[in-house]
């Protein structure tokens, strides 16, 4: 609360401080805007920056360092009451001293001295969080009087404010760029750590997946096997299906949509097709399990098939439909962005309506198209409720779309709530799964954005 | 390469005939309720160039793509009047716009080369129309396109390259290259050449010259200059009626409508 009221205070200030620099700015040219270097707006945001950075950057900082500097102040006390601890002890007494400055329950039963010491913990802590309060207004009062004094016609209030904000884009980028690194890194660890049980060359060729592994010693049985040839082949399964069923229906209807309806028509059947986006997968996998999947089954039986009740061509079929919009939406907005005077000049040479889209239309708008499928392919790989629920769990190594197969993210999702402990090989392949999971889908980005490179350096 | 040859020289010699290649009769145009054009009447010979010229919005572009039946293209535009070529009305019945428009070649205001290799992008209409036989005889034409169109020094070596590789009036010029490779017998220009430096202009005005002889051309323009150089006879629109037309030495010099007078010499426009 104390933290919102700061922010609050800091705002308001800012807020303060460029109405302040905005009408100091104009009153140092008599009002007149026009002698100014930038807009009175500029001065005003000059001024506010320098208020809000240093009080902004200050309470970043001691909400980094509060814990250490606090660990260090408090280290003292425990050792005067308890002389002579270990490292390590000393690092549980101050956890357990923090634990208890925020909980009062646990504090209302803790011994006197513990009290003590948790008492001199807050007082710290407090006298801590009023400097840091203090510091941050008189760097902001430093900031304001710095900012008044340079406030001149001459100043220029624009190319500084837009440097800092491009500082603020480049700081929002590099935070995006640094959690992708994070998760790569954690996934790369924890993947060490399996393979650390399992040899790379098993998982990576082995065609026996069970994961069980024995959780007494005497049981027997379950040694538990990390080959993840059949859960890729199975992811890679069920993608194509499912492409097959999104792409042809995703793209000729973008077509449709595009080169022949009326704009009437467009302008109902697109928002429809993209609710199609908006359903929730579970949805989705409650119709693959409830109608796709004995649907498949009977039609499959009648035939005189022999078909799993779960299927990987039902949950193709479905994730399928559930991807046909990213392809005919985005597929659309491409082809309706090619140039009319392209149609044009296929017209004005004799060219009929199918060929110009054909033989100019498409192949003009096919790096977008590209692009879509991509899309679409990476939805269909990360895909897990509707095969969780519509093409099941066994791990069968099988190009039969007819048999029940399992996929990587299904997997990981199975591996990780299970009750074992968290170091075991089988929670650990989880990391491993997901590692050439994003491999593989990186590789496929770069195989693509190859592809539209070349297209386009052709093309363009 | 020898038959395109003999077909041209046979067509030089049939140059000076004088016969009516186009008539236009009554010809209107309605977007949605407004009415773009009226009444136009009017006949083009053959193997002449005929520009037509007007203020903005006068209905020129509009006229132009009646000819080879554009405006088909156009949701909600309806054409009215009869435009016969060779005879045969355009509008009729058992006419296909689609080849007609093989028989009407264009060129854009804008160059609009396919997101093409050049080679493909001249050889699109021989390949939809299946005019060439086999590939050395889309060579052939090929290269005949673009040297009548004075482009093949320039693009010879680069064939395979994509054509919105090339210059602004180089893309024009292979626009040309590409209408004339189906070897059209008129070729309508919608102000080839506001998009160009003077050089090119230049360049595009002697190719119209030299490409009479083969074809016949009808050129909006907007330039007075242009007009009095390239073409043999000129039409003068204003707000959607022709207004006047004739050898374009009399528009320019002795023109009858007060409004053409006035508009040449820039007074309305
Ligand atoms: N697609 C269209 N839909 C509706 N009205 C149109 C359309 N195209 C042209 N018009 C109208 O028809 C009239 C004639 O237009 P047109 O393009 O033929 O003029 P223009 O003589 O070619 O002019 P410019 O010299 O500027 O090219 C104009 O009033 C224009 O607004
Ligand atoms: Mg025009």
């Amino acid at each position: 609360m104390n933290n919102l009221i700061f922010i609050a205070v800091v705002l308001a200030i800012t807020a303060l401080a460029y109405h302040y620099g905005r009408r100091h700015a104009l009153g140092v040219v008599g009002g007149k805007a026009r002698d100014l270097h930038s807009l009175p707006g500029y001065y005003g945001a000059y001024v506010a920056l320098w208020c809000l950075i240093p009080a902004m950057t200050c309470a970043v900082l001691w909400f980094l360092i509060e814990p250490l500097v606090l660990k260090q102040m408090i280290v003292g006390s425990i050792l005067e009451t308890r002389p002579g601890l270990s490292g390590d002890e000393i690092g549980l007494a101050v956890n357990e001293i923090h634990s208890l400055s925020i909980n009062a329950y646990a504090f209302a039963s803790a011994t006197a001295d513990k009290k003590a010491l948790v008492g001199r913990y807050l007082e710290i802590k407090s006298i801590g969080s009023i400097a840091m309060v203090v510091l941050a207004f008189a760097l902001a009062a430093a900031g304001l009087y710095y900012a008044r004094k340079m406030i001149a016609p001459r100043l220029r209030a624009r190319q500084a404010v837009e440097k800092a904000i491009m500082c603020a884009m480049i700081v929002c980028s590099t935070i995006a760029v640094l959690t992708t690194i994070g998760i790569v890194f954690s996934l790369l660890f924890e993947a060490m750590r399996f393979f650390a049980h399992v040899s790379p060359i098993d998982f990576l060729f082995g065609l026996q997946w069970s994961p069980q592994i024995a959780m007494r010693s005497d049981q027997v049985g379950s040694s538990g096997a990390f080959g993840a040839v059949p859960v890729f082949a199975g992811t890679l399964l069920i993608t194509a299906i499912s492409m097959a069923i999104a792409v042809p229906i995703g793209l000729f209807s973008a077509i449709y949509m595009a080169e022949y309806s009326s704009h009437k028509f467009r302008a109902w059947v697109k928002p429809i097709l993209e609710v199609l986006a908006g359903i929730p997968t579970v949805v989705y996998g409650f119709f693959a399990a409830l109608t796709m999947a004995p649907f498949v089954r009977d039609v499959g039986q009648a035939v005189g098939l022999d078909v799993a009740s779960e299927s990987a061509l039902a949950a193709g079929i479905v994730m399928g439909i559930m991807i046909i919009p990213f392809v005919s939406s985005l597929s659309d907005d491409v082809i309706n962005a090619v140039p009319q005077s392209l149609r044009d000049g296929a017209y004005a040479m004799g060219a009929t309506k199918s060929e110009t889209i054909r033989q100019v239309v498409i192949p003009a708008a096919f790096p977008g198209i590209v692009g879509s499928i991509m899309l679409a392919v990476s939805r269909a790989i990360g895909e897990t409720m509707i095969v969780v629920m519509a093409a099941g769990l066994a791990a069968n190594l099988t190009a039969n779309p007819f048999a029940a197969v399992t996929t990587v993210t299904v997997q990981i999702v199975t591996l990780l709530i299970g009750d074992q402990e968290f170091d075991s090989p089988k929670t650990l392949a989880a990391f491993a799964l997901g590692l050439v999971l994003f491999v593989v889908t990186l590789i496929l980005n770069i195989i693509a954005l190859t592809v539209v490179r070349r297209y386009r350096e052709q093309y363009e | 390469m020898a038959e395109i040859n003999v077909a041209l020289s046979a067509r030089d010699s049939s140059a000076p005939t004088g016969k009516i290649k186009l008539s236009a009769r009554n010809v209107g145009v309605f977007y949605g309720a407004a009415n773009a054009l009226r009444d136009v009447n009017m006949d083009f010979e053959e193997h002449q160039v005929i520009s037509l010229i007007g203020p903005s919005g006068c209905g020129k572009s509009t006229f132009l793509r009646c000819i080879n039946r554009m405006n088909d293209t156009i949701p909600g535009c309806r054409v009215v009047g009869s435009i016969n070529m060779d005879g045969t009305n355009i509008y009729g019945p058992d006419i296909d716009p689609v080849e007609l428009r093989a028989r009407v070649g264009m060129v854009f205001q804008k160059p609009n080369p396919f997101p093409k290799s050049i080679y493909d992008n001249v050889a699109y209409g021989p390949r939809i129309h299946g005019m060439a036989a086999g590939k050395a005889e889309l060579d052939e034409v090929v290269e005949w396109a673009l040297r009548s169109a004075g482009l093949w020094e320039e693009a010879k070596d680069r064939l395979q390259q994509p054509g919105t590789g090339l210059s602004g009036g180089q893309q024009q010029r292979l626009c040309i290259a590409r209408a004339i490779a189906v070897h059209p017998e008129v070729i309508l220009m919608d102000e080839p050449c506001s998009a160009l430096d003077p050089i090119a202009t230049a360049k595009i005005e002697e190719l119209i010259d030299e490409l009479r002889r083969s074809f016949t051309i009808i050129i909006v323009t907007h330039s007075m200059q242009q007009a009095a150089r390239v073409s043999q006879k000129t039409a003068f629109f204003h707000m959607g009626n022709l207004v006047e037309e004739g050898p374009t030495d009399v528009i320019f010099t002795k023109p009858h409508d007060p409004r053409t007078g006035a508009y040449i010499t820039g007074r309305i426009g």
